[in-house]
C-alpha cells in the first residue's frame, strides 16, 4: 500500500498531481472506497461531516470510474467475503478525519488493518485518516478514548503527523507552539507539523512532503 | 415516532404530501440524519454512497432539498458514547432509512439500543425497501439474504403487520402478486404488499395506505 496523508484533502494542484503519480492509472479509470468512521466520533464532526464527505469533498468528488462507501464498523457481523473482494479490487481508499482512535479501534476490530500492508491501493487520508497510520497521535488530539486506554494509533508508519498548523498568525488552526508543546510528550522520534495545504507522500518506507506553497516542519529539526 | 413505510422513496405527489403531514413543516425547515445501514448487509457498497449523496435518482429521499442532512452509521452506535448519540437522533426530525438487508439493519438497530429509543422520541421514520420493512414483525424467507446471530427472519415488530414492497415492478420477476401470495401464506401477521408507488402512514397503531395511482393489496 501506498500513502498520501493530508492534513486538509486534496487542497491544490501539487497534492493533487501527488495523487495523480500515485495512483496506477488515471482517476477517472480507477475504483475508489471511501470511510468516514472517524467523523462519529469527533465533537466537531458527527453525522453532518460524515455526509458532507460522501456528498461533496475534495477527495469524493474527483472524477473516479467508481466510488463506493465502506464502513468497517459493519465488518466484524458482515461475513469476510461480503467486503474483503471489493477491498482486495479497489485502486484506492478515502479516509475522512475526526477521531483517530476511533477509526483505528474499527480498523483493527474489522481485520482491515491487518489486511492493509498486503492490499494494492492508495489510502489518502485527510487528518484524522493520516494521523491512523501513524505510531501515536498524543494526548492533545485525543477526544474518544479506546476500551484499552492509550493513544496508539496503527503504527504503518514510524512518525508522528501534527495537522491543522495555522497557515499565518492568528489565523485557523494549530499552533507551532502547541506543536512544539505536543511534540515534547509524545514520545515518538520524528514528526511532521503540517497546514492544511501540505501533504505527505509514503512509499515503501521513504517519506516525501508535497506542499505546494504551504507551511510545514520536521520535528526534530535536521 | 411516526412511519412512513415506502417501497421506493417519495415516488409521487400523494407520497409527498403524506410526507410534509407526517412532518408538520416544509421539508426545507427539516433536519434529516440518513442510515445506510441495510445497504452493507448486500455488500451494496456503491448503492450506499449514491443514497447518503442524494444519487439515488429514481428514489427520492436525500435530495428531496432538506434543511440539513447528517449520516447516522447505526453499526457504529455501539462503541460511541450515548448520549451524543441520542441528542443527534432527537434534534432530527425526520430519519431516512435506505434499502438493503432489513435483518442487518434491525440487527445493529438493535444492538445498539437505536430499536429501544426510537418509539419514545418525536421523530418521523421514512423508509425504504428493507428500511420500512424493518419496522415489521418478520420479512418472510424469501427476504432473506444475511443470516442475523440467532437465525429467523425476524425483524423488530414496531407495527404487527409485513410488508412486500416492490409490487409488480418490471425489473423484478419474483414480486408478482401471485408471489406476494405466496409470501404471505408463510407468515403469521397481515401483510401489505404494495407497488412503489405505494405508501403506508403509521401513527400510534393507525395505519393508513397513501398511493395515488398506484396499487397495493392487503393480506388478512
Amino acid at each position: 500500500m501506498k500513502l498520501l496523508l493530508t492534513s486538509g484533502g486534496i487542497r491544490n494542484a501539487s497534492i493533487r498531481g501527488a495523487l495523480d503519480k500515485l495512483l496506477p492509472k488515471p482517476v477517472e479509470e480507477c475504483d475508489a472506497l471511501g470511510i468516514t468512521t472517524a467523523s462519529y466520533a469527533h465533537p466537531h464532526a458527527g453525522p453532518p461531516r460524515a455526509w458532507a464527505f460522501v456528498a461533496d469533498d475534495s477527495m469524493t468528488s474527483l472524477p473516479w470510474k467508481s466510488l463506493g462507501l465502506i464502513e468497517p464498523a459493519t465488518f466484524p457481523s458482515l461475513g469476510r467475503d461480503m467486503w474483503l473482494p471489493w477491498l482486495e479490487q479497489t485502486d484506492v481508499l478515502l479516509v475522512n478525519g475526526g477521531d483517530t482512535l476511533f477509526l483505528a479501534h474499527h480498523l483493527r476490530e474489522s481485520g482491515l488493518a491487518e489486511l492493509l500492508p498486503s492490499l494494492d491501493a492508495v489510502w489518502v487520508g485527510v487528518s484524522a485518516g493520516s494521523m491512523v497510520m501513524t505510531p501515536r497521535i498524543g494526548d492533545d488530539f485525543k477526544q474518544w478514548d479506546p476500551p484499552g486506554g492509550g493513544n496508539a494509533a496503527l503504527g504503518f508508519v514510524d512518525f508522528a503527523i501534527f495537522p491543522h498548523l495555522q497557515p499565518r498568525e492568528g489565523g485557523w488552526g494549530n499552533t507551532m507552539e502547541e506543536a512544539h508543546e505536543w511534540f515534547a510528550k509524545i514520545d515518538v522520534p520524528t514528526a511532521y507539523v503540517m497546514d492544511d495545504e501540505t501533504s505527505l507522500v509514503w512509499v515503501d518506507g521513504e517519506v516525501e512532503v508535497v506542499s505546494g506553497t504551504g507551511h510545514w516542519k520536521q520535528f526534530p529539526a535536521a | 415516532m411516526k412511519l412512513l413505510l415506502t417501497s421506493a422513496g417519495i415516488k409521487n405527489a400523494t407520497i409527498d404530501a403524506a410526507l410534509v403531514d407526517l412532518l408538520g413543516k416544509p421539508i426545507a425547515d427539516c433536519d434529516a440524519l440518513c442510515i445506510p445501514t441495510a445497504s452493507y448487509g448486500h455488500s451494496s457498497f456503491a448503492g450506499a454512497r449514491r443514497f447518503v449523496a442524494g444519487e439515488q435518482d429514481n428514489i427520492p429521499l436525500v435530495q428531496l432539498g432538506w434543511k440539513s442532512v447528517g449520516l447516522l452509521e447505526v453499526a457504529a452506535l455501539a462503541t460511541l458514547p450515548r448520549d451524543t448519540w441520542v441528542a443527534a437522533v432527537e434534534a432530527a426530525d425526520v430519519l431516512l432509512a435506505n434499502g438493503g438487508d432489513a435483518l442487518y439493519l434491525a440487527h445493529h438497530m438493535r444492538e445498539s439500543g437505536l430499536a429501544e429509543v426510537l418509539p419514545t422520541l418525536d421523530v418521523v421514520w421514512a423508509g425504504f425497501s428493507a428500511g420500512s420493512m424493518v419496522m415489521t414483525p418478520r420479512i418472510g424467507d424469501d427476504f432473506k439474504v444475511w443470516e442475523p446471530p440467532g437465525g429467523g427472519d425476524k425483524a423488530l415488530g414496531i407495527v404487527d403487520f409485513a410488508i412486500f414492497p416492490h409490487l409488480d415492478h418490471p425489473d423484478l420477476p419474483e414480486n408478482t402478486m401471485a408471489d406476494a401470495e405466496r409470501w404471505f401464506a408463510g407468515l403469521d401477521c397481515p401483510a401489505y404488499a404494495i407497488d412503489d408507488d405505494t405508501a403506508i402512514v403509521w401513527i400510534d397503531g393507525a395505519v393508513e395506505v397513501v398511493s395515488g395511482t398506484g396499487h397495493w393489496q392487503l393480506f388478512a
